[in-house]
């Protein structure tokens, strides 16, 4: 059957033309991971220099300071900013930390309020029936900046203005080229390590109050901006396994269209030169 | 010849600066202060406005940052900011632009607005940039 020979053939070829698109988000992804591991190192120090200041810095305010980002209130509204990528074609990525953000909703001990950061993600979040009440785009390489500002922006004004009593972030921690874990931490109320501070006396200017004041924000939009990067990481470097894994099967996939085509061709030899010799066979026997 | 300190710029970006110098000048809450090695442990609020670094060769060089933090230690100066850039790379067109931006939005911005803070600081941070690049000018 010829017909069957090229459709295999075809098959075949469309099996090459997928694995090529599958080889180049391959190296794309590579590429990309490398760089946001660079960023997520970067962002990564300068959190926890900035972690350390404010450290020092609240060991030496006074017993009576209160800030609005360190106090605890009852918990009646609660936000969750959903971090996860614009795209699919990375595995379970986005469905695993928005499965992490249902379990989360599901136990919380109040009525939450989701905010997503990704297209993809607030799609998905909006299929598994989480309230989401404001979509950002993923963070985008070049505007990183601009764009976790804007997050941060959004998030600090609902908190000042009273409108959530607590909010957590939900997002994919890196831990490795081949493994990352959906994690939900809470970003505010802020919670400070223990200890860490540097006992050397220090020189406080102005006073460690107005320092704490000044550095508490930049505290909360330096861990947010650390948490949306290490998401970005997670996120290249799951597309980097599921497209290795695509590139793959493709090899395994073309590798057995081409023995079914060998076989279909060598039927096809046989049958032909079956036709061949019998139709001889015949032309003898007549003789 | 004097002892260098080590300076480091960080932003939530990246890395600016990993360098030795012998006189760091920063724009502190309220005014200009100077570090040079064996400082005192310090935490110190920057506002926007320009670092300055003096080598010691007696080059100078000049940074344009946002607001952020300084913070003295043994092992020497690190500026925590949001933002720094060196004055030969500031783009004075793109500068001038958001400057011009911010005017207008200001200009148009009803006082109770919240966006007037957010104005004022990019006017502010324009201007900065603006300013340090032109004092890099030899």
């Amino acid at each position: 059957m010829p017909e069957n020979l090229r459709i295999l053939r075809r098959k075949r070829e469309i099996v090459g033309e997928i694995q090529q698109i599958t080889r180049a988000m391959k190296l794309v992804s590579a590429a990309k991971l490398k760089r946001a591991l660079t960023w997520r190192e970067a962002t990564r120090e300068y959190f926890s220099e900035i972690e350390t200041a404010l450290a020092v810095v609240l060991a030496r305010v006074g017993p009576g300071f209160t800030h609005r980002y360190l106090t605890e209130r009852p918990v009646e509204r609660l936000g969750l900013l959903l971090v996860a990528g614009d795209k699919g074609l990375c595995g379970a990525f986005n469905a695993n930390v928005v499965g992490a953000a249902r379990e989360f909703v599901r136990r919380a001990p109040a009525h939450v309020q989701t905010m997503t950061v990704g297209t993809r993600t607030a799609e998905m979040a909006q299929r598994a029936r989480l309230n989401v009440v404001r979509e950002f785009p993923a963070v985008h390489e070049r505007r990183r900046g601009a764009d976790v500002q804007e997050v941060g922006r959004h998030i600090l004004g609902a908190w000042d203005a009273g409108k959530l009593d607590a909010v957590h972030v939900c997002y994919s921690q890196f831990i490795s080229r081949v493994s990352s874990r959906p994690v939900v931490e809470r970003v505010l109320p802020a919670q400070m390590p223990e200890g860490a501070s540097d006992p050397e006396p220090q020189i406080l200017e102005p006073g460690a109050g107005e320092l704490a004041v000044a550095l508490l924000p930049q505290y909360v939009l330096a861990r947010l901006f650390q948490a949306l990067l290490a998401s970005a990481a997670a996120e290249h470097s799951a597309r980097l396994m599921a497209m290795t894994a695509a590139t793959d099967n493709a090899q395994d996939m073309i590798e057995q269209l081409t023995r079914h085509v060998n076989r279909a061709r060598q039927a096809q030899v046989t049958r032909e030169l079956l036709d061949v010799v019998s139709g001889a066979d015949a032309l003898q026997s007549q003789r | 010849m004097p002892a260098a300190l080590g300076v480091r710029i960080l932003t939530p970006m990246g890395e600016v600066l990993d360098t030795r110098a012998v006189y760091l000048r920063v724009t502190a809450w309220n005014g200009l202060l100077g570090v040079m090695a064996g400082h005192a442990p310090m935490v110190a609020q920057l506002t926007v406005g320009a670092l300055r670094l003096t080598g010691s060769g007696g080059d100078v060089r000049h940074f344009a940052t946002t607001g952020g933090v300084l913070r003295v230690t043994r092992r020497g100066a690190l500026v925590l900011v949001d933002a720094a850039e060196e004055a030969d790379g500031i783009d004075v067109e793109r500068a001038r632009e958001a400057l011009e931006r911010a005017q207008h939005r200001l200009a148009e911005a009803t006082a109770e607005s919240v966006d007037v803070a957010r104005a004022e600081l990019a006017l502010a941070r324009a201007l900065n940039r603006l300013q340090v690049a032109d004092q890099a000018r030899p």
